[in-house]
């Protein structure tokens, strides 16, 4: 057998092949360097593809990780400056992309303690929500059938939508008339939802014209419907035209009193603000009289003592008493509401940009400012 | 060293060692490069673009996070801040420009100038492009109401999750009501350049309109269809002073938008693109912000270019939807009404609903049939037998009665829907005239009956009763059909 060269090749095999190299033209020689840098070039790449992947991964993790902390360390400062909100957006973002992070739900306990010690009015807090998966739907079409016709049982509205749409995409036609039922109820009843349970006016809104299409609106949705485009009505006028905004949320505090948007803010507690904000308005026109019934009618929904120096001092005003020294000045006792927006980053801000005010506080306290952190350089 | 030595002492020609060895070699060092290559490709567009934090080139150090310095193409938002397109079903992509005025100075975040939607519909082939005003006074998460151009800084400057276009996508959400899958934001320098390499657009200038480009003089462009490079391109985006103000501003930025779709779409645009393809990535990469991967990319590239130009609706918040008003620190706003802009919303989103909206072919009567709903017929009216006559009448029309009985009074037809018959509902709804009021939905899927119809005192407008029959309008039903009171005694009249 001669030399051995391992187990694979044997001397005379090798001198075969290289007596058949002996053989080859110039032009197959650049066919053979053509088709092994196929080869090699095709595993290589693939090689490639595979770690990179893995790197990117490994990346995306790692940015993801500072991202979470980055977010965490802001929630903190913002906690500490009293912009609750920004700190509950903060920790539920946290908690919605990494449930096991150290300590957030301790945090957004925290958060949600601060908010309803601190504040006046009573906020209704949405649940975190898991992300969406941003993976295409692989099922089968029989598949997503099956699934649809669990989540009408179980009255899984918004799923019910996805799986309704994903279905479609694959064949539009199929199950035709059962699936426009199911999707007329679950947009029908999503929308309802929408409005009366998770704060998404606007998102309720749209779901029920989409109903629409189907078919008229019921009259109970028309009220529901009614009762969130009064509280829009209301939101839109929100720090411009607070005449206008007692007007919508005198309506809607009476007939909804617990409805909301998406900043939690019930109708009962705008329509209370909106009384102090026109309150504010009458009094920096020198109406006191009017003012001080703003203020009273406000007062009268809810006790609260931040507001009383600004009520009595309309009420000297109003009735003609010199005020005294002591008495607090309408800048200083009127709240800052949505009045004085004020530059509270600390960062280099353009000169002509106005910022609003974060919101989470008590709109009846002054606005905090904001001290923003630096950036960590390190997770 | 076995194999070499072997080869060095093989009887075989110079030539097919060093052949053998070169190209062994050269396959190689190919492979690897090849290897390194599409690994530190895929890695960099891990590392550089992850979840609006940046990284230096290496991607090691973190460059400071809603700094204007690198602006990655492809941001990789993180699950949960947008809802991600299925590939499929209606796809939504906020498009933003940033203010000049800001973005010229080069400190700390900017507003945005410009805010356009554009919304497609791959089922039926439609899209839609929405202009949004930049003073409009919205709700802004986490915040006061304020601009709607403020909302970008916002999230730059609080570092909020997914930073500035985050937050802009979801007050525009808040705003309309609707999902915004992804964002893209130019800036200035981008544009420019992208114009300039696709060779220019064809706009139809509507009236003569006096431009003021970044760089060089004015310039007067006369009322004819004429290409604008990227200098007058910009310049004639951002002109408003036209009569029309705002409003003639969005117009004009949907025609550029237009005619960049025309020019890529143009058949000479292939060619340009594979030979500019890395001076546009370059450009794109550069000046160009998006949560878009390059595979969706491409993918809404051929869905714009199924879409036939009169299927695209053109629309922007105009004067009727809004109130000019002062802001508390006394800057103009524009305040919305509400009613008026879901007016234009649904204008631009519902024109075709796609997948959202009813498939099921055929006419209403044919789509109700479908539907199968078991009926219970209760009459209200106090009229003696118009129950069972009218049961007779809907049946000829394929109507599935299942029970007919004496119900409480009524003075209007009602319809109450326990199970979900869209069809059925608005079939009935049109036939008896049934106002909104009186149409109820009551969801209970475990009832034996779906609908129930309860006829009023006040006859259906669309049937005339009288003395032992009951007839059809014939404007509702073209067959003047009349039913007697007798057995099988449908007829035409």
């Amino acid at each position: 057998m001669g030399v051995s060269l391992g187990p694979v090749i044997s001397v005379s095999e090798m001198k075969k092949i290289i007596s058949f190299f002996d053989t080859l033209t110039w032009w197959q020689w650049i066919i053979l360097w053509g088709a092994m840098l196929a080869v090699f070039g095709a595993t290589g790449i693939a090689l490639g593809y595979s770690s990179g992947l893995q790197e990117r991964q490994k990346s995306l993790a790692f940015a993801r990780a500072v991202d979470l902390q980055l977010q965490v360390e802001l929630g903190v400062a913002d906690l500490d400056a009293g912009n609750y909100d920004l700190a509950r957006q903060r920790f539920e973002y946290v908690l919605g992309q990494d449930p096991g992070f150290p300590g957030i739900t301790d945090r957004l306990a925290e958060t949600l303690l601060r908010i309803a010690e601190t504040s006046t009015q009573e906020v209704a807090l949405p649940t975190p929500t898991p992300a969406p998966t941003p993976t295409p739907d692989t099922r089968t079409i029989d598949e997503l059938f099956s699934t649809a016709q669990r989540q009408y049982q179980n009255r899984e509205w918004k799923n019910l939508i996805q799986t309704i749409s994903a279905l479609r995409d694959i064949d539009p036609l199929y199950q035709v008339s059962l699936t426009d039922r199911m999707l007329y109820v679950a947009l029908r009843m999503a929308g309802v939802q929408k409005i009366l349970e998770d704060g998404d006016l606007e998102g309720g809104m749209y779901d029920l014209s989409l109903v629409g299409k189907f078919v008229p609106l019921d009259s109970q949705a028309s009220v529901y419907r009614e009762w969130a485009n009064l509280y829009q009505l209301g939101v839109s006028f929100w720090g411009i035209f607070p005449e206008k905004a007692v007007a919508y949320f005198s309506q809607i505090a009476n007939i909804a009193p617990y409805l909301r948007d998406l900043s939690g803010i019930f109708a009962k507690d705008r329509y209370r603000m909106a009384l102090a904000q026109y309150g504010d308005r009458l009094a920096e026109q020198g109406d006191w009289c009017l003012a001080l019934e703003q203020y009273a009618l406000a007062q009268n929904l809810f006790d609260d003592q931040a507001l009383l120096p600004t009520a009595a001092f309309a009420g000297e005003q109003c009735h003609g008493a010199a005020p005294t020294v002591q008495s607090p000045s309408p800048e200083a006792a009127t709240p800052t509401t949505t009045m004085t927006p004020e530059a509270t980053a600390t960062q280099q801000v353009t000169p002509d940009v106005v910022i609003p005010t974060p919101t989470g506080t008590s709109t009846l306290e002054p606005t905090p400012e904001v001290e923003m952190t630096p950036t960590p350089e390190s997770p | 060293m076995k194999y070499l030595e072997f080869l060095k002492n093989t009887p075989a020609s110079k030539t097919a060692r060093y052949g053998l060895l070169i190209a062994m070699t050269l396959t190689l060092v190919l492979a690897m490069t090849g290897f390194y290559s599409v690994t530190r490709y895929l890695a960099a567009m891990g590392s550089n673009h992850a979840v609006g934090i940046e990284f230096d080139a290496e991607g090691g150090d973190i460059l400071q996070p809603g700094g204007e310095a690198l602006l990655p193409m492809f941001d990789l938002v993180p699950e949960g801040i947008l809802t991600p397109w299925d590939g499929a079903s209606r796809v939504t992509i906020l498009v933003m420009g940033l203010d000049y005025r800001d973005w010229s100075v080069g400190e700390g975040p900017s507003r945005t100038d410009t805010m356009i939607l554009l919304t497609m519909d791959p089922l039926n082939n439609t899209a839609g492009m929405l202009s949004i005003p930049r003073d409009l006074w919205v709700s802004i998460p986490g915040f006061e109401n304020g601009r709607i151009n403020t909302a970008y800084f916002l999230g730059e400057a609080y570092q909020l999750p997914g930073g500035g276009p985050a937050l802009a996508v979801k007050t525009v959400e808040q705003l309309l009501g609707v999902t915004i899958n992804y964002y893209a934001q130019i800036d200035f320098a981008a544009f420019v350049r992208f114009i300039d390499e696709i060779g220019g657009v064809k706009i139809d200038v509507p009236e003569k309109i006096k431009i003021d480009p970044i760089v060089g003089d004015p310039v007067i462009l006369k009322p004819e269809r004429q290409t604008l490079y990227g200098e007058l391109a910009l310049a004639y985006a951002r002109a408003r002073n036209t009569e029309g103000g705002d409003l003639d501003r969005a117009s004009r930025q949907q025609q550029v938008i237009l005619g960049i779709r025309d020019r890529l779409l143009s058949p000479e645009a292939l060619s340009l693109l594979i030979t500019k393809a890395p001076t546009l990535y370059n450009d794109l990469v550069s000046g160009v912000r998006a949560n878009l991967q390059l595979d969706e990319l491409i993918k809404l590239a051929l869905l714009a270019q199924q879409i036939p130009e009169d299927q695209i609706v053109r629309q922007s918040i105009s004067t009727s939807a809004i109130l000019l008003a002062e802001s508390p620190d006394e800057q103009s706003v524009l305040v919305p009404i509400p009613d008026e802009i879901r007016q234009i919303r649904d204008e631009v989103f519902l024109a075709s609903t796609g997948t959202m909206g009813p498939l099921a072919p055929g006419s209403q009567q044919e789509r109700m049939a479908a539907e199968a709903a078991k009926i219970a017929l209760l009459n209200g009216s106090l009229v003696e037998g118009l129950g069972g006559r009218t049961k007779a009448y809907l049946q000829s029309l394929g109507v599935n009665i299942v029970e007919v009985s004496n119900g409480e009074y009524t003075a209007v037809t009602r319809l109450i829907d326990y199970t979900g018959n869209p069809h059925t509902a608005r079939y009935f709804i049109e036939l008896f005239g049934i106002p909104s009021e009186f149409y109820v939905f009551e969801f209970d899927p475990n009832r034996s009956i779906d609908v129930v119809i309860t006829l009023g005192a006040h006859p259906p407008s669309f049937l005339r009763i009288g003395k032992g029959r009951i007839c059809a309008r014939p404007a509702v039903h073209p067959p003047h059909l009349c039913y007697y009171d007798r057995p099988g005694s449908l007829q035409e009249g």
